[in-house]
């Protein structure tokens, strides 16, 4: 939708009805209002208490209590419908107990996977290298290959938890 | 349990719980304890503004579900933007009440909820919250259009044009609305802005 002016005037007046229909935050002003009047706050004293009347005045409207709402009943039935709508994988009980302890320290629960693999890779390179492994190996690769899950990896102390690709 | 300022109680004790972004890589993993602090976080106020754009409880709630459903589903296909989760979330809702009030065309509803203020808690002090009740009174001594036009635009921070869709009236009826509330608590509230403003001179 265009945005229109429907203020006439660009005086004090004329700035006094803005601040009565948009407030005094100039963000919500519409785009042809803000152009009108972007110098005058600057130029003019009379318009620059206006201003700040106009500020004080929203300063007491973020004082306004919100309503009161008890959403726990509803909160409970949001996580029963997300249940019902697609399988959950559960967090460990233990990461979520460091979660609560230890604010900003995902990243830090999730470097043993990815140092294992890390080290995995690195021990792959090597004997990509030299070749030996693979020679003696390659039978008992292949078996477990054949029965390993590719979408899953597990970790000796975690719960399972599908990585996908997002670890690489 | 926990309480938010303002009173709204949440379901869960999460002081420590990761920050958002955290959070939602987790449930893009359909991780349900991640799901679950997210919702006892943001649940109240997508509610708040559902139920002051439907003025129907049990419609803002179903609302409030499916902005909440949408999360959980959009998987790791969810971008929320640079702003954030919060206004994703009000964003959809107050996108979705749109879409029920102009599928219904319903302006006055049979099961209107008033709001009734919660005591101010969330006021530092004793002289704020006493401040905080004489807002919610002068709010509350608005004609109920004005009252809500402004609770829309100030508090919940639709546009003008998302007010006029929700009260059914023209842009320029929203502006009516909006300079005759702020005209009235200018006056009612004189004393309360006068303070402030020789406060911080």
């Amino acid at each position: 939708m265009t945005e229109k002016r429907t203020i006439e005037g660009t005086g004090l007046e004329a700035f006094e009805q803005v601040l009565e229909r948009y407030g005094s935050d100039r963000t919500r002003w519409p785009a042809p209002v803000r152009r009108d009047f972007a110098g005058l706050v600057a130029k003019d004293p009379q318009v620059k208490a206006r201003l700040s009347e106009a500020e004080a005045l929203d300063r007491l409207l973020d004082l306004a209590p919100e309503p009161a709402i008890d959403t726990r009943a509803l909160a409970d039935r949001i996580l029963g419908a997300a249940a019902a709508v697609a399988p959950a994988v559960q967090a460990p009980q233990a990461r979520v107990a460091w979660a609560r302890s230890r604010p900003g320290s995902a990243a830090v629960a999730e470097w043993p996977a990815a140092a294992l693999l890390a080290a995995s890779l690195v021990l792959g390179a090597v004997f990509g290298v030299s070749g030996v492994f693979d020679r003696a190996a390659a039978p008992m690769v292949a078996s477990a290959s054949a029965d390993a899950d590719p979408d899953q990896i597990a970790f000796e102390n975690d719960s399972l938890i599908d990585f996908g690709g997002d670890l690489l | 349990m926990g309480t938010t300022p303002g009173g709204n109680v949440r379901a869960g004790p999460w002081p420590d719980a990761p920050e958002d972004r955290v959070l939602l890589a987790r449930v893009a993993r359909q991780d349900r304890q991640a799901f679950r602090i997210l919702v006892d976080r943001h649940l109240a106020s997508i509610v708040t503004l559902a139920r002051r754009m439907l003025r129907d409880e049990a419609e803002a709630d179903d609302i409030a579900q499916e902005a909440l459903l949408r999360l959980w589903k959009a998987g790791d296909t969810l971008d929320v933007g640079p702003q954030g989760l919060r206004p994703w979330l009000r964003r959809v809702t107050s996108n979705l009440c749109l879409d029920r009030i102009r599928s219904s065309r319903r302006v006055v509803v049979t099961d209107e909820v008033p709001e009734v203020a919660e005591a101010p808690t969330q006021a530092s002090g004793l002289e704020e919250q006493d401040l905080a009740r004489r807002v919610a009174e002068a709010m509350n001594a608005l004609p109920e259009r004005q009252r809500r036009a402004l609770a829309l635009f100030h508090h919940e921070g639709l546009s003008q044009a998302e007010v006029g869709e929700v009260l059914g009236v023209s842009d320029e009826a929203v502006e009516s609305l909006l300079a005759r509330a702020r005209r009235t608590l200018r006056q009612s509230l004189e004393n309360e802005w006068k303070s402030l403003l020789q406060g911080e001179s």
